[in-house]
């Protein structure tokens, strides 16, 4: 009888080490007071992601793949995502989960599963979705210092640095000279990035390996670019500015990359295969 | 090929949750506005009525400290129109109170003239010229028969008494003190006099949006000492936590014979405080499951079905995109509260203030209405836009207004319509459009109920912020009975609140009430308790006297107010607190 063949993660996956940061966060924010969602909700949200991580992996490339993926995602929607009804949860699964496997250039996913399920249930149930749930982080500079040291050991283990301090150095050098233009207090945007959840933005979801650019000086042109396209975008006051030019910016990536070819030497997360039920 | 297969049928599946997603959740109109069937006509009768009151709010342009927020002035002097209901000359008619803040303007009384109009005699009665007046409140401090007026504002409240047909300032709340919207009164500690329940709300910002530490205080008692002197009471009630409240309500939670308060908390969680058996007051939080929003503005309470406990009904902030939880309708259920305002139809009506409860049509069930609207402005700038430029600053930068983005011109949730929740059994049905409700879609703040001509249909007026006052007279040809009772304590307060009244119906049916005019946003309703029959009829009214009887009242008249007297009904038994 033949057995079924699951390929699991090695512990040197740096996905681990955003998980470990990630059940650090969840302990802190679902004892926040005002963070208004329960464990059992993250708990659905997560079965759902494991699930289509999961089963839609199988169906589609036909390998049955322990589905970190699915677990890194859920806390990124989870944390950032108010819904009305638990509801809510499925759509954005599929949501996330579905562009990882349906949208694909060159067998790469091609967007950053949490961004695409954040920005696109919010657009369809507005009434029912808000992305503003980042605000129940409490503000809390100290949390903020936390996370932006786990991040930067995270970008240093994923060699995505220069994402992140692009990002960073662009958003400020823009930043401050627009808000004379747009009567903005020039503080405003700097505080705003040092919120936890811009941090966690910042470290987390920009620096999604198999979505950014792989050498240095692409991360540092994609790292810029979401920064001045979330200027653009806040600029018109349009919602959820980072995750819409964050979108874009995959987008443009994967596209330009069919030419630049900066993904040949695709980054492959390291896995060992274990057999179950065979004899 | 295999990617443009794919991206093919991703894309196909995305459009059709799409098409999906728009027709069940994106349309904003309140569900189902056509399937009430009753014609239900509340019109809007301010002029033909002889009411012109416009409120008017610049107090902070005249405070010089504010010169360095300029910007945000349009937030500053966003809460403060409320409005009163009181039978003033005791002629057995209601009479109304609008306070007006700015330091030039005039607060109105409107005396009723029994025919559908009102006279305005606020200067005959001394009320016209009122230190930055907020929110007044009408009620017998000294059962004398005679109403005296608790008056908050933008400084410390005041306690005014009509000394010769003019009112005068009598006692002063004592330092500190600030702003304050959110007061109940109730006698909490049963001694016959009525007390005060009192909470700030804050010219300061928050520090937060959903755990602001910052606010200007906590809720206090104030008991009364007799001859309407009041004393902060800390034995009863001690909470040293910083809250914006902006209400307070008061409702016998628990079906224990007490006195518990809810308060409606702006950017953190409500809070409750449950009466212990020797009156003092322990808040538990722990029995309200984790509140997903955090924008308490009115607290109003009413069994809205046949239910053991009454159900509290609370106002919040619900804007598509930002603010999606809408208000929430919490009843007790042995061991915590559990909210269904979701499964009643209930929660969605924009940026909610005042709410009320009250059987409009006369059918035995109690319908809700609630006031709508925070900023309005003509310019098409909406400040929600704007907002997602610092919403995310830290908590340090919230509470400088330096660092929120201008409010010149722009409307913020503005030009909302108020909403009228007709009671069906199971769940409400919004009909505020079917019927116009509102169509100038005002800023509404406080929201009272009023029988204006005693006939048993009740209106209500909305209290709009800098706008004009609107006046909604229930006309609705329902053809259901009714009773109304004005409750006069004699060993209890005069004003009887805090009495509970159950009506048993010819069919057998039992109907629950409790008397607490003060309840809801910045209002105080009708002072008589109405009570829709349906087409039934009234067999008995059994009244629980706040100071322990327990009376029936038997041979009642439907379709008119009777006059109840305690210790005068048949008494049941005599209760303990």
């Amino acid at each position: 009888m033949k057995g079924i063949s699951i390929t699991i993660p090695k512990l040197s996956d740096p996905r681990f080490i955003f998980l470990m940061f990630t059940f650090c966060f969840l302990g802190y924010i679902l004892f926040l007071p005002g963070y208004g969602r329960s464990a059992s909700e993250y708990l659905f949200l997560m079965s759902l992601c494991l699930f289509f991580d999961f089963f839609l992996r199988g169906i589609m490339d036909g390998k049955w793949v322990f589905p970190l993926s699915g677990l890194v995602s859920a806390f990124g929607l989870f944390m950032i995502c108010d819904v009305s009804s638990p509801i809510y949860y499925i759509p954005m699964a599929i949501l996330a989960m579905g562009s990882k496997f349906f949208i694909k250039i060159k067998s790469r996913h091609i967007f950053n599963p949490t961004t695409f399920g954040v920005v696109f249930t919010s657009l369809a149930f507005p009434s029912a979705v808000s992305p503003t749930g980042l605000l129940r982080w409490d503000g809390n500079l100290f949390m903020s210092l936390f996370i932006f040291i786990c991040g930067l050991l995270m970008v240093i283990k994923v060699n995505r640095w220069a994402v992140s301090a692009s990002y960073y150095l662009t958003a400020v050098a823009v930043a401050t000279p627009l808000s004379f233009f747009i009567h903005e207090n020039p503080y405003t945007y700097l505080h705003s990035l040092m919120w936890e959840g811009i941090v966690v933005y910042t470290f987390f979801n920009l620096t999604d390996p198999k979505t950014s650019p792989h050498k240095l000086k692409y991360q540092l042109l994609y790292g810029a670019s979401i920064a001045v396209l979330t200027q653009f975008f806040r600029t018109f006051d349009m919602r959820l500015p980072e995750h819409k030019a964050l979108l874009i910016a995959c987008f443009l990536y994967a596209a330009i990359d069919i030419y630049i070819r900066d993904k040949e030497k695709i980054e492959v997360w390291k896995v060992r295969e274990v057999s179950i039920g065979g004899r | 090929m295999k990617f443009q297969k794919s991206l093919l049928y991703f894309f196909c599946a995305f459009v059709g949750f799409l098409l999906f997603a728009k027709g069940q959740y994106f349309p904003l109109a309140p569900q189902g506005d056509s399937l009430f069937k009753q014609k239900i006509v509340l019109n809007e009768r301010s002029e033909k009525a002889n009411i012109h009151f416009t409120h008017k709010n610049d107090f902070f342009l005249s405070e010089r400290f504010i010169e360095a927020s300029k910007k945000i002035l349009p937030f500053y002097n966003s809460i403060s129109a409320s409005v009163s209901v009181v039978d003033i000359n005791n002629d057995g008619w209601q009479d109304f109170f609008v306070p007006s803040p700015s330091p030039n303007s005039k607060s109105h009384l409107y005396i009723n003239q029994k025919d559908g109009t009102f006279v305005e005699k606020a200067v005959e009665y001394g009320l016209a010229q009122l230190s930055s007046p907020v929110r007044a409140g009408f009620f017998d401090c000294d059962n004398d028969g005679t109403q005296e007026i608790l008056l908050t504002s933008y400084k410390c409240p005041s306690l005014y008494q009509n000394r010769g047909g003019k009112y005068q300032r009598i006692f002063k709340f004592p330092e500190p003190c600030t702003f304050a919207m959110g007061f109940n009164i109730l006698d909490y500690d049963k001694d016959g006099l009525l007390d005060i329940a009192i909470a700030p709300f804050s010219r300061t910002l928050p520090n937060s949006w959903h755990s602001a530490s910052n606010g200007p205080g906590g809720l206090m008692l104030y008991k009364n000492m007799g001859h309407c002197k009041f004393e902060a009471d800390t034995n009863h009630l001690r909470e040293p936590a910083k809250h914006y409240t902006h209400a307070i309500g008061v409702a016998d939670l628990r079906n224990l014979n007490r006195q518990d308060l809810w308060a409606a908390t702006d950017f953190n969680r409500d809070r409750i405080f449950f009466q212990n058996e020797d009156g003092g007051y322990s808040q538990a939080q722990e029995v309200l499951k984790k509140p997903k929003a955090h924008n308490g503005m009115s607290v109003s309470a009413a069994y809205v079905t046949n239910q053991k406990y009454p159900s509290i009904y609370i106002s919040q902030v619900y804007e598509p995109g930002y603010s999606i939880f809408g208000n929430q309708l919490w009843t007790f259920d042995g061991q915590q509260f559990v909210d269904s305002a979701k499964e009643r139809k209930i929660n969605n009506c924009g940026w909610s203030w005042g709410s009320k409860f009250s059987d409009i049509n006369n059918d035995g069930l109690v319908d809700l209405v609630v006031a709508n609207g925070f900023i309005s402005t003509t310019t098409g700038i909406n400040y929600w836009d704007k907002i997602g430029r610092f919403i995310f600053a830290s908590k340090r930068y919230l509470n400088n207004p330096w660092n929120w983005m201008s409010f010149e011109g722009a409307s913020w949730s503005g030009h909302q319509r108020d909403c009228i929740f007709m009671n069906q059994g199971a769940d409400f049905v919004n009909i505020a459009e079917q019927i116009h409700f509102d169509e100038d879609l005002r800023d509404g703040r406080g929201l009272a109920t009023i029988d204006t001509l005693n006939n048993g249909k009740v209106g209500f007026i909305v209290a709009n912020q800098r706008q004009k006052l609107s006046y909604y007279q229930n006309e609705t040809e329902s053809g259901n009975n009714w009773i109304g009772l004005k409750l006069i304590g004699t060993t209890s307060n005069r004003d009887a609140i805090g009495a509970s009244v159950e009506a048993e119906l010819s069919n057998g049916e039992r109907k629950k009430y409790s008397h607490y005019p003060f309840n809801g946003y910045s209002a105080q309703s009708d002072s008589r308790i109405h009570i829709g029959l349906g087409k039934n009829n009234l067999k008995s009214i059994r009244v629980k006297w706040p100071h322990g009887l327990n009376e029936l009242y038997t041979h009642l008249k439907m379709n008119q107010y009777n006059t109840l007297i305690e210790s005068k009904g048949k008494l049941i038994e005599t209760l303990s607190y």
